[in-house]
């Protein structure tokens, strides 16, 4: 049937190239820097984490291949795999360093915050500026956590949850009204997420921060004080 | 709204080509056919074959293979109509994509007042999916491993649900369209939660919860809350 039909020249690796991505800037070890062998393994470890997120970047989680991450981490695939076994743990692993470097920004922007309203600003605005400032990262925690296999889908669902319950002012602080359930958490936090996934893959990570305000309008419609605020300030 | 919910038959993406040929595989060597009639067959059949295999092994695994020999097509015949696997799923989910807006839209009646069509609408989204999980695994899971592409369709995907979703609202009062497209995007990520959880029959429970969650940013909590407690 139909032999005549000629097959296209295909290149799929090729088309998921993503040249606008600029590749990440590896700062190598110069021989004999004096540095002790955690040291030397530690940078290592960042590297190929460097590596994947622009591998991923480039590729997407189900075309990236070790190589490409050696590639860009400047390192050889023997130092990879003194690392990692694969593919699957070293992303788990730079999902897991990815979410601590995050959590750790946010907590100290929220760290000062003088009531719940001001912290929660505080907080989105450094974790916008933190996603803002690296792009790469940005993609492998919102965007390939989801693409990636189902134990790291399972992961990104639980800092989800833990997401969901920073979000929910302490019965103390609520500002008005009553607390939302852990449900309706978990949806302003998938919501959330989902928001920052689309702004990432329209290549738009940077302008993350315009969103603040909108982002925190989202975030505090369930408080019925803030929501009559908003409506007054609407109307006058 | 107590009628069961309708199933997704990838199959029926073939039925509108008529009876006979269309429905098995053509007859082989020479025949009376059109060259349009063979064509638009054996990509809705590409298409059908498609939706069948993707749940049997998940979008990364599916491999063109399993697509031609479920369709009883040539390899030549496959990229004839499409240039990669991408482009198959792609074509595939907006069918699907298609078929979920069709159900919302029958179940919804414009003479409802705004939330009470909302209710509808999720209802109709959530046991619709429950009725098919397959498709519950294609719009929350597999379309997230399919690539950047696939991800920009499910945005399309988004935004055609907020449109639905405001349908009804009384004139000058919108929110930000990124409010309403992050709105279903939580929507989309609970739907996800039931699927890895292995809970897809039971999406329905998450009614009025979800419902509560869309009417809040439009209603305010409170107004919200007293239609949820009179419903």
């Amino acid at each position: 049937m139909a032999r005549d039909v000629e097959l296209p020249t295909r290149q799929p690796r090729a088309s998921r190239r993503r040249p606008d991505v600029p590749p990440p800037q590896v700062e190598r070890i110069p021989p004999r820097s004096g540095l002790s062998r955690a040291e030397v393994r530690a940078n290592q470890r960042h590297r190929i984490f460097d590596g994947l997120a622009a591998a991923l970047a480039y590729h997407g989680y189900e075309d990236t291949k070790i190589t490409d991450v050696v590639e860009l981490a400047g390192l050889s695939r023997a130092t990879f795999y003194e690392h990692f076994q694969g593919k699957e743990p070293c992303f788990a692993a730079a999902y897991e360093d990815g979410v601590e470097r995050l959590s750790t920004v946010v907590e100290a922007a929220v760290g000062g915050g003088q009531g719940w309203e001001a912290r929660l600003s505080a907080g989105l605005n450094a974790g916008l500026e933190f996603l803002a400032a690296g792009p790469a990262l940005a993609h492998l925690l919102l965007v390939e956590s989801m693409a990636a296999a189902r134990p790291a889908r399972l992961e990104h669902e639980r800092s989800l949850a833990r997401l969901a319950e920073a979000l929910r002012p302490p019965a103390a602080e609520l500002p008005g009204g009553e607390a939302v359930s852990e449900e309706t958490a978990r949806l302003l936090a998938g919501g959330l997420a989902s928001h920052l996934a689309g702004r990432v893959l329209a290549d738009e990570a940077d302008r993350l921060p315009e969103d603040h305000d909108v982002l925190l309008q989202y975030l505090l419609a369930p408080y019925e004080a803030v929501a009559s605020r908003a409506a007054d300030e609407l109307r006058a | 709204m107590s009628s069961e919910p309708e199933r997704f038959e990838p199959d029926a993406l073939t039925a509108d080509l008529g009876p006979g040929p269309a429905l098995s595989r053509l007859p082989a060597g020479r025949h009376r056919l059109s060259r349009s009639f063979v064509t638009r067959n054996q990509r809705m059949r590409i298409l059908a074959a498609m939706l069948r295999v993707l749940p049997r092994h998940g979008y990364p695994a599916t491999t063109i293979g399993h697509v031609t020999k479920e369709a009883g097509v040539s390899r030549a015949a496959f990229y004839a109509q499409f240039e990669s696997k991408e482009e198959c799923f792609l074509a595939a989910y907006d069918l699907a994509g298609e078929w979920l807006c069709e159900q919302v839209e029958q179940a919804v009646d414009a003479d409802e007042e705004w939330p009470a069509r909302v209710r509808s609408g999720v209802s109709a989204v959530l046991r619709s999916l429950a009725a098919n999980p397959a498709l519950a695994q294609l719009f929350a899971v597999e379309v997230l491993q399919a690539g950047s592409a696939a991800r920009e369709r499910q945005q399309a995907c988004l935004a055609r649900f907020a449109v639905a979703l405001r349908a009804g609202r009384p004139d000058g009062e919108r929110l930000p369209p990124e409010l309403e497209e992050m709105l279903l995007g939580g929507v989309i990520t609970t739907i996800g939660r039931y699927v890895d959880a292995g809970r897809t029959e039971q999406l329905p429970e998450a009614t009025a919860e979800l419902v509560e969650y869309l009417l809040i940013p439009y209603l305010g909590p409170g107004e919200t809350r007293r239609i949820a407690r009179a419903a």
